[in-house]
């Protein structure tokens, strides 16, 4: 079976809440049904098959085609299966994902991985601000599954984040880390400004130095083996990311912050 | 009360121009010439005596009826695919009539202030605050610490009423009051004591305050911090400052959400009001979020009552659904996803809608004028001047009654939203 | 237009009418004699249905500052009941904090036609009315708070006479429209501006010199003076504390006779028994509430589930405040008037307190002989959302029901309660009485809470369901001032209820030395605090009701 394609037919307008296109709500449904499905587009709803060229047959292997950054909430609430998105990805991709896997061949918009319980998300590209964030109002931000990002992420990357891991392979925007509660973001590249302001606990493992330092809200604990670090390599083995290439090290500078709070968050840069 | 003490002198006015509300105003009407004659400052001025120009709606340009621009804006909206209410700067009705034509018509609210709103909202939605009111803070405050902010260019009378007032209900010597400025130095003179005591600054960039408030914080709980230095200042001078508000019986912590013009400075909101929770835990302390001016905290307010939600809230769907994000208008107008605008602006003429693809109508005051002429333009009066009404101050408690000072024929924006509400 | 409704059960104590078949003639609104010789516009056959006045909430928190303060600050409430526009009513939310528009159509959906806000803060009053103003179909009036305003204080510092006190709580309740007077932990909100953390029954704000049994006394004295028909409405002192029970007795035994309302009574009867050091104090509660015919209480039922409590006590909603769920929370100091707190709580059956709490909300309920001078309340939102009061009735009508909840509760809470064995079950009579018409007396309402000729025509038919909880969430009809507003437990009309006050004499001369205290100390001129009618009125569909005072009423 090919997968089920969904193809844009032109840059709409309004942003197109695509929840109802998972593999979860689609299974059983037939090409008919699907096609017929009302999708949310600014005030009004339009049918699927009057936004989307719809082809293939599989829904447990659904993709998006598409030139546009208003496709929000792909993914939302899956539970298994596998969405590919050609192109630009809109808002909250994969929010409330709960496992399968989602790939994106573009750059997404905010809140990519929004209070995600499980699963994986790859995004070849950049990210928006808030991956792996809660709403507001909401306390917890991603509370697992793995999110993996080739480019860059936007800026509060794992803001309110709780569990699971965000792996940047490129640089990370400002205010990664933020009010993060617990989990990992590990970052190839550069990081932003205002590194894990307001963190409570939680690990951020950079492999270089920031180029702005560590801020003065953080305290340096010095340098430490940590025995627990190959073993999160090893872990990154099985994975389509740089982060399988990366050679596993034990040795790093701890600093401990964000101390206006509980001051357990802690940055782990490689020496 | 407002009140005509003889014709054409008003006393006790109200400004709803800026989030204090001042309503000591004197006021002298003659036909639609509006003058202060007590108690005004910059930005009353332009908000009593900005002259009316237009009476009549327009159609691209061209004078129609009221009934003819009503009916015009009415379709543009029932054609909308995307329609905003934007701008939001009016009245209690005004706005009431905003929200009940944006659950009509399907639309997104946002006030034109909401950028700098927000960065107190999502703060008071993630962990709430500690905070106090401008009786309060006239009476009791006798620390002051300003958060990033020039007070008085936005705010030109907080220290006279709220500060340096004659005297205090608790017999508190005014003189000892202490102002601290941390980040922004103050433009003028205002918060300089009767007596000549200048207030202490503590400086730094914008760029640096969120980790200035984060140390200040860390030691106010008496963590240990490494740094010898964080943004320029020395951390032993954030100690100090430390240890004057833990002395402090009451102190106010003050930031104006409009001045701390940075992105994600809702962070740093957070972490002035999580620090004023840590005081609190041994002596008194309170946060003052100043802001409110053109009908902000009314519009937000008012949202917040009848839908539950604060403003950047759509009703895409039927039902209220709030995102901060998404529902931003600046983004949506910049990203061509709005088709048709209302914008409504009633106290401020150089309050003109931003740039954009989408249809526009302007429900303005009188005397605005345009870059681009808008769809549909229909004059308005201002509450307060033109019309009665109700506006809340910046501390979201307290909101005054606004009389109708002249008679100029100009109608209030409820009664132009109601009229494209039931054209519907 | 004249309307019959036929044959219905009718229960309406305050005519001593318990179930007694009869028909109810209703004309412009009003319930009138049966007219000899008029044509019948409309019959309704009610033979079978039961048949109450609308039900009166005489406590709910439905409007004002900590109320919007409560909606701004739980999105997450919100987005779990979310309520679409229809072409009769406008889109809104509900659960704990709804939008005032929801909040109208829920009310009206479960028979009731009135609901008091219960503290108005006096310069907060105006938008606690925009708020009710925007609350459709139900009446609504409200409480003014005072006991830790300045003014008061300074007054009884300078220890001005009764008259002057009275003076003063008459311009306050005119000005602020008001029904009744409320006090908050009377003066602990203004000793926590002095940094007080509790403040008991007996001891003195360190500013004032005076104590909360000064406050309470001077006040309920006020409130009878002046013949405002509801008593003073008391939060007591250390809401929530361990122990409180004696406080709370030694606040209703100390009040010298004066009639007095407890409200929210549950969360002010905890003693500190038991490895737990928090037990039941319902029985001593409810034995001096029988014994003191000048007492009345609502009890403040809590009702598991999350929610959000929003008060005048900033004091106590401080120290509660690590219990806040999810943790975020608000405490203001308000204008040298008053002040809040707001925090989201989360009730859970497994917790020891909060099943104890809900045992020893029942037990009072079971315990007080004379409901006439007990209400049904979970104090909205704080116990639990007011869309729970139909399950609270099947726990009062129904003890196997009680007893199979109790039974699933944290097993040493129930051994700390006996509830079990408490046998009453409330009889639909009592219920009427309870949310009909011992609220209308309560509050003052001469025309509404029942069903005799000249009352309002707010009136609520049920089928008699013995799925209590079935039979008063959806009514068969509801009719407000006469037109039928609920069919078949859905709304089918959107009217706009009337604000029930009291108007009390004062001495204008209280002016003079208010205007000057505004004037030195407020941010606010008097002439700008007082609230005309107009705003009330507003566009036309507001409207106030003057409730008669009690005979006597004077200055």
């Amino acid at each position: 079976m090919s997968a089920l394609t969904f193809t844009l037919k032109t840059a709409p307008a309004q942003r197109i809440d695509c929840s109802p296109l998972t593999p979860d709500a689609l299974a059983e449904k037939s090409l008919a049904d699907i096609a017929a499905i009302e999708l949310q587009t600014g005030n009004t709803t339009t049918r699927v098959d009057s936004l989307f060229d719809v082809s293939g047959e599989d829904t447990n292997e659904i993709a998006f085609v598409a030139n546009s950054d208003k496709l929000d909430f792909i993914g939302h609430s899956m539970t298994q299966g596998r969405i590919r998105v050609i192109g630009n990805a809109g808002a909250y991709v994969g929010i409330f994902m709960d496992g399968g896997e989602i790939e994106i061949n573009g750059n997404t918009g905010i809140y990519t991985a929004c209070e995600m319980k499980s699963g994986q998300i790859k995004v070849n590209g950049n990210t928006g601000d808030f991956v792996g964030g809660a709403r507001p109002g909401r306390k917890n931000g991603m509370t697992g599954g793995t999110v993996i990002i080739t480019g860059n992420s936007g800026d509060r990357t794992g803001d309110h984040m709780r569990r699971g891991m965000i792996l940047i392979e490129g640089n990370a925007g400002d205010y990664c880390a933020a009010r993060m509660v617990s989990g990992t973001i590990a970052v190839l590249g550069d990081t932003g400004a205002h590194l894990g302001y307001a963190m409570k606990r939680g690990t951020v493992l950079l492999t270089q130095t920031p180029s702005r330092g560590i801020s003065a809200n953080f305290n340096d604990c010095g340098s430490h083996t940590l025995a627990f670090l190959p073993l999160l390599f090893a872990s990154f083995a099985k994975l389509d990311s740089k982060f399988a290439q990366v050679e596993s090290f034990s040795r790093v500078q701890r600093y401990a912050g964000d101390l206006a709070g509980i001051g357990m968050g802690e940055i782990l840069v490689k020496i | 009360m407002t009140e005509m003490t003889e014709p054409g002198l008003w006393q006790e006015v109200p400004s709803p121009f800026c989030g204090i509300a001042s309503d000591d105003l004197a006021i002298k009407v003659d036909g639609n010439d509006v003058t202060i004659l007590e108690n005004g400052d910059a930005i009353t001025k332009a908000g009593f005596e900005t002259a009316i120009t237009d009476l009549s709606p327009r159609i691209n340009g061209k004078e129609v009826s009221l009934d003819e621009a009503v009916s015009y804006a009415a379709q543009l909206l029932r054609d909308s695919k995307q329609p905003v209410i934007g701008g939001l700067a009016t009245d209690l009705n005004g706005c009431r009539a905003a929200m009940a034509l944006a659950d009509k018509s399907r639309a997104t609210v946002d006030n034109m202030d909401s950028t700098m709103t927000f960065r107190n909202l999502l703060v008071l939605q993630d962990t709430g605050w500690m905070t106090t009111t401008l009786t309060e803070v006239r009476n009791r405050v006798d620390v002051l610490l300003v958060v990033g902010t020039d007070i008085e260019s936005d705010f030109p009378r907080f220290y006279e009423r709220m500060v340096w007032n004659k005297e205090s209900m608790f017999n508190q010597d005014i003189e000892s009051r202490q102002v601290i400025y941390l980040g922004k130095t103050p433009s003028g003179d205002a918060s300089t004591s009767p007596k000549g005591k200048k207030a202490q600054v503590i400086a730094c960039d914008d760029a640096d305050l969120p980790e200035v408030l984060s140390v200040l914080r860390a030691l106010i709980k008496g963590k240990q911090i490494q740094a010898q230095q964080v943004g320029g200042i020395a951390v032993s001078d954030l100690a100090e400052l430390a240890e004057t508000l833990k002395q402090a019986k009451y102190s106010v912590v003050t930031w104006s959400a409009g001045n701390l013009d940075f992105d994600h400075a809702e962070t740093s909101v957070q972490m002035i009001c999580e620090l004023v929770k840590d005081l609190n835990l041994k002596t008194r302390s309170s946060g003052l979020p100043l802001g409110g001016r053109d009908g902000a905290m009314t519009a937000n307010q008012v949202a917040a009552w009848q839908s539950g939600y604060p403003m950047r809230t759509n009703f895409n769907r039927g039902f209220p659904d709030y995102d901060p994000y998404l529902s931003d208008t600046n983004r949506m107008l910049a990203n061509d996803e709005v088709d048709t605008l209302v914008w409504v602006s009633s106290f401020n003429v150089n309050r003109t809608p931003p740039q954009s693809s989408a249809k526009t109508i302007v429900i303005g005051r009188s005397g605005m004028t345009f870059e681009n002429e808008p769809e549909v333009f229909i004059p308005v009066g201002v509450p307060g001047i033109d019309h009665v009404g109700r506006t809340f101050r910046l501390d979201s408690v307290v909101s005054i009654p606004l009389r109708k000072l002249r008679d100029s024929g100009l109608p209030s924006t409820h009664d132009v939203l109601t009229a494209i509400e039931n054209t519907l | 237009m004249l309307m019959k409704l036929t044959g219905g059960k009718i229960y309406d104590p305050a005519h001593g009418v318990d179930g007694e078949v009869r028909d109810i003639y209703v004309r412009d609104g009003r319930i009138v004699e049966r007219p000899a010789d008029v044509k019948i516009d409309q019959e309704i056959d009610l033979r079978g249905k039961v048949v109450m006045a609308g039900a009166i909430d005489m406590h709910t928190h439905i409007g004002g500052g900590k109320v919007n303060i409560a909606r701004t600050m739980l999105p997450e409430d919100h987005a779990a009941d979310v309520v679409a526009r229809t072409e009769l009513m406008r889109s809104g939310c509900g659960h704990a904090a709804p939008s005032t528009l929801t909040a109208g159509y829920r009310y009206a959906e479960m028979g009731y036609t009135a609901g008091f806000e219960p503290a108005i803060l006096p310069v907060n009053a105006r938008q606690a009315h925009m708020e009710m103003h925007d609350t459709p179909i139900i009446d609504k009036g409200g409480y003014v708070m005072l006991g830790s305003d300045d003014f008061l204080l300074r007054m009884m510092a300078a220890n001005n006479d009764q008259e002057a006190i009275n003076n003063y709580v008459a311009w306050t309740m005119t000005h602020s429209h008001a029904i009744g007077v409320k006090v908050v932990n009377p003066g602990g909100i203004n000793a926590f501006k002095f940094n007080q953390r509790k403040l008991d029954l007996d001891e003195k704000n360190q500013y004032y010199g005076v104590t909360p049994r000064d406050i309470l006394l001077r006040l309920a004295r006020a409130v009878k003076e002046l013949g405002v028909p509801h008593p003073l409405h008391v939060h007591g002192c250390n809401l929530g504390v361990p122990g409180n029970l004696d406080t709370t007795i030694n606040t209703m035994e100390g009040i010298e006779g004066l009639p007095m309302h407890m409200t929210h009574i549950q969360f002010h009867s905890y003693g500190t028994e038991g490895d737990f050091k928090f037990s039941s104090g319902s029985a001593q509660i409810a034995e001096v509430i029988n014994k003191h015919k000048n007492i009345t209480a609502d009890v403040g039922q809590i009702l598991f589930g999350q929610t959000v409590t929003a008060s005048g006590d900033n004091m106590r909603q401080h120290a509660g405040h690590p219990h806040a769920h999810p943790n975020k929370w608000v405490c203001m100091d308000i204008e040298c008037d008053a002040g809040c707190g707001v925090l989201p709580f989360k009730y859970k059956d497994q917790s020891y307190v909060n099943a104890l709490q809900w045992m020893i909300g029942l037990e009072t309920f079971l315990m007080v002989d004379d409901p006439w001078r007990v209400f049904l309340t979970t104090d909205h939102p704080n116990g639990a959302p007011f869309t729970s009061y139909p399950h609270l009735i099947k726990l009062l009508m129904d003890k196997t029901f009680r007893n199979d909840v109790l039974s699933q509760l944290h097993p040493e809470a129930q051994k700390a309660s006996h509830l079990a064995s408490l046998d009453r079950e409330y009889t639909l009579y009592e219920i009427a009485i309870m949310t009909r018409a011992g609220a209308a007396k309560l509050v003052g309402l001469a025309d509404r809470g029942h069903l005799g000729v000249g009352g309002a025509a707010d009136i609520t038919v049920y089928t008699d369901n013995p799925d209590r909880e079935k039979m008063f969430t959806t009514p068969d009809y509801v009719f407000k001032d006469g037109k039928m507003v609920v069919k078949d437990g859905h709304l089918i009309d959107v009217t706009w209820g009337t604000t029930h006050v009291v108007k009390p004499n004062y001495d204008i001369s209280i002016e003079k030395e208010l205007k000057p205290y505004f004037d030195r100390y407020h941010t606010q001129k008097m002439g700008n605090f007082k609230i005309s009618d107009d705003e009330i009125i507003d566009d036309g569909r507001g409207s106030i009701t003057v409730q008669p005072l009690h005979a006597g009423g004077k200055i």
